[in-house]
């Protein structure tokens, strides 16, 4: 699957050729526009110094310099881009769209995409002259040349990929490298909360946190309600269910004892209003103080069996 | 493109040869009954030749109408349709209480949210008792009505409880539920992709108004095909006929019901596997208490497994399990295959369906395997724990 099919966005990606010869070129047109006409229809738009009636874009794209002297560049051409070697490739997208790219962006590079643009020679400067010079993706909203000739529509933007970035992005499409993540939510737990068991070594199950603590494995539940509570958990197995359930009834101490089957599961609910107070500084140690305690419990209550 | 990717030698199935234990695969395994008869009902709208009613559910050769009549039946219901899965059938529903109020179990599936949302429904959710078992307690279903009167002024239009939910399979006293909605008023809604067709489902019994059932995962079909069934009283406001008339040609549709885009949409195979496999189903839900013993026997086969732990109800009364491993888990993070170190091993074993990437915590269904081939599945879990050094029990 390709990059526009990926994103299902409705323009070709468009491929640009910046050329330090001068080529044949027909019509008039702005950048912008020729971006555009290229990303719409399909078809192949050289530019060059006389054809391009854009003197903001003369500039930016480097035909000619800021004091009218004659620049590197010679032609541009534009294409849809179909993995042809290029320099920059320029995606006309919905921000939407341009949303669900940055959330791959992000996963496969690991950091951001940036949109640095000042409303000025945008998808010339922005989105292509800088993408080329920097090496690096740039999202650019247009301009007013772009946005009352250009034909771009209100919600179109403009996103500039140096050619490698876009190659490497497609190839990852190719090889499922980043896979969607799931879009059912399985809770409303803020995501910091998440992290801040993860980082105390308990992992994400679907309702509940689980780690091993002393060797033995806990379990940590949110209750959710006016205060919401944290049910510490941890098991212990016995041989029949006939002894979990004599150990549970003999049991006088302060946890709650629950026999499944052959399992006793040891619970606590702990006066922590977790969302409250997980990101207060004494929160893990108050915390694990509670997890050593019912695992320390839990091996007493494991010896109860022979009393049992 | 490149169209020798669909050439049947590149067609085969991942899990062919091995032994399924997908948690949504076990019950829709297809008859020998129905397997005879694929080819010849494969094209497209197969069972649309001698179609003179104008409606699927109403031919009478094949016997559809007839089997509409007999599955009805088979659940204690009046009548039924055949749809395009659970979902679309509780799409039907929802359709006929448009815009009104929703109480559903927490554990409900995706697709009973979101018919509700295509029906612009509102929704109130009875709690889960959370861990380890994640119970949903009948009286949570009166607790909530009380609490939609409270905040809205009425209670609400209509019910859903998913009777053994795809989390944890834990199956939950549909019984007792009817009992409440009916004390109020309030038609039930009863999901049972999970039970129906695996198990003995009487819609009188337990108070249902509409019994929803999956062909596929548990009336041995193929899919896409779903049930629904419901009493004489609330047909004719789910099965709605066709009011439109064309402004100007005329035509109208008054025999095609609106919520199933007219005729059901199972024109072939699903509907002849389902009707093939039928009378092997309606056998096999008599046999369910030997299943529910061998799921319990491979939770305690499992759980030799050192910190391998059920959750979910105990014990088990139904075939879809769900364990926590963290043993497992632990070893994933050292792997170099990570958390798919679980799923090559078991295929290396001729097990497949536990999902890719899961070791944390993975479900499985037991349904309808052998003593032997539920033996082999947990030999092979005991056997990919003791190669990474975890301790298994004798």
């Amino acid at each position: 699957m390709n990059f526009r099919d990926y994103f299902e966005i409705p323009l070709n990606p468009v491929a640009v050729i910046f050329k330090k010869e001068e080529m044949d070129a027909e019509g008039e047109y702005r950048f912008c526009e020729a971006v555009r006409i290229v990303a719409e229809r399909g078809e192949r738009i050289v530019i060059n110094e006389f054809n391009l009636m854009c003197a903001g874009a003369l500039v930016s794209l480097g035909f000619v310099t800021e004091l009218a002297e004659e620049g590197e560049t010679r032609s541009i051409v534009l294409e849809p881009y179909r993995g042809q070697e290029c320099d920059v490739v320029l995606v006309v997208a919905t921000p939407d769209r341009i949303m669900r790219i940055s959330s791959y962006y992000k996963n496969l590079f690991d950091e951001e995409l940036r949109a640095q643009f000042a409303g000025e020679t945008a998808v010339c400067g922005e989105a292509t002259a800088r993408v080329r010079d920097t090496g690096e993706p740039n999202i650019s909203f247009l301009c007013p040349g772009a946005r009352e000739i250009g034909n771009y529509r209100r919600e179109e933007v403009v996103l500039g990929f140096p050619k490698d970035v876009f190659v490497r992005i497609e190839t990852a499409i190719r090889k499922q490298e980043v896979r969607a993540l799931c879009g059912c939510l399985m809770d409303d737990l803020p995501k910091d909360l998440i992290e801040r068991f993860e980082q105390m070594g308990f992992d994400k199950s679907t309702d509940h946190f689980f780690g091993f603590v002393n060797g033995k494995s806990v379990k940590l539940y949110i209750f959710k309600g006016e205060k919401n509570t944290l049910g510490i958990y941890t098991s212990v197995k016995f041989k029949s269910e006939e002894e979990a359930e004599r150990v549970a009834e003999s049991y006088t101490g302060e946890y709650v004892l629950m026999p499944r089957e052959n399992w006793i599961e040891i619970m606590k609910v702990s006066d922590i209003d977790v969302f409250q107070e997980y990101r207060k500084p004494d929160f893990e140690k108050r915390l694990n103080s509670e997890i050593e305690k019912i695992v320390e419990e839990a091996r007493r209550i494991k010896g109860l069996k022979a009393r049992a | 493109m490149e169209l020798s990717r669909y050439h049947p030698n590149n067609l085969k199935r991942i899990s062919e040869g091995m032994i399924n234990i997908h948690p949504i695969q076990r019950g829709g395994i297809l008859t020998e009954e129905a397997k005879k008869i694929l080819l010849s009902w494969s094209d497209g709208y197969s069972v649309c030749d001698v179609c003179l009613e104008g409606r699927v559910d109403l031919i009478k050769n094949p016997p559809i109408n007839q089997l509409k009549q007999d599955v009805a039946e088979f659940l204690g219901m009046d009548t039924a349709r055949f749809t395009a899965g659970a979902r679309h059938a509780k799409f039907v529903i929802m359709s006929a209480f448009k815009g009104g109020t929703l109480v559903l179990d927490s554990l409900a599936h995706y697709t009973s949210y979101i018919a509700a949302e295509l029906n612009d429904m509102k929704i109130y959710e009875v709690p889960n008792s959370g861990y380890p078992d994640f119970k949903i307690n009948p009286e949570g279903y009166a607790q909530t009505f009380e609490r939609v009167k409270e905040e809205t002024g009425s209670y609400p239009d209509i019910a859903l409880l998913t009777h053994v939910d795809y989390r944890y399979g834990n199956l939950v006293d549909a019984e007792k539920v009817g009992k409440i909605c009916e004390e109020y008023e309030i038609p039930l809604v009863l999901n049972t992709a999970y039970t129906s067709g695996l198990m003995e489902i009487n819609g009188k019994k337990l108070k249902a108004s509409f019994i929803v059932g999956s062909g596929h995962k548990s009336w041995a079909a193929t899919a896409p095909i779903g049930i629904l069934a419901t009493n004489y009283e609330l047909a004719d406001r789910a099965f709605q006929t066709s009011k439109v008339r064309g402004e100007w040609s005329g035509r109208a549709f008054t025999k095609k019901e609106l919520s199933m885009f007219g005729c059901s949409p199972v024109y072939g195979l699903p509907v002849i596997t389902l009707m093939a496999s039928f009378p092997k189903v309606v056998e096999r839900v008599k046999r369910w208490d030997e299943e529910v013993e061998k799921a319990r026997w491979f939770v305690k086969e499992m759980e030799k497994i050192e910190g391998l732990q059920l959750i979910g109800e105990r014990p088990k009364n139904h075939t879809l399990m769900h364990f926590e491993s963290p043993a497992f888990h632990s070893i994933a993070k050292s792997h170099k295959k990570k958390g798919y170190f679980l799923y090559h091993e078991l295929k290396k074993r001729g097990v497949f369906g536990v999902q890719a990437g899961m070791t944390k915590n993975f479900k499985v269904n037991t349904y309808g395997l052998s003593w032997e081939e539920l033996e082999r599945v947990a030999n092979a879990f005991k056997d990919i724990a003791e190669k990474y050094g975890v301790e298994v029990e004798d």
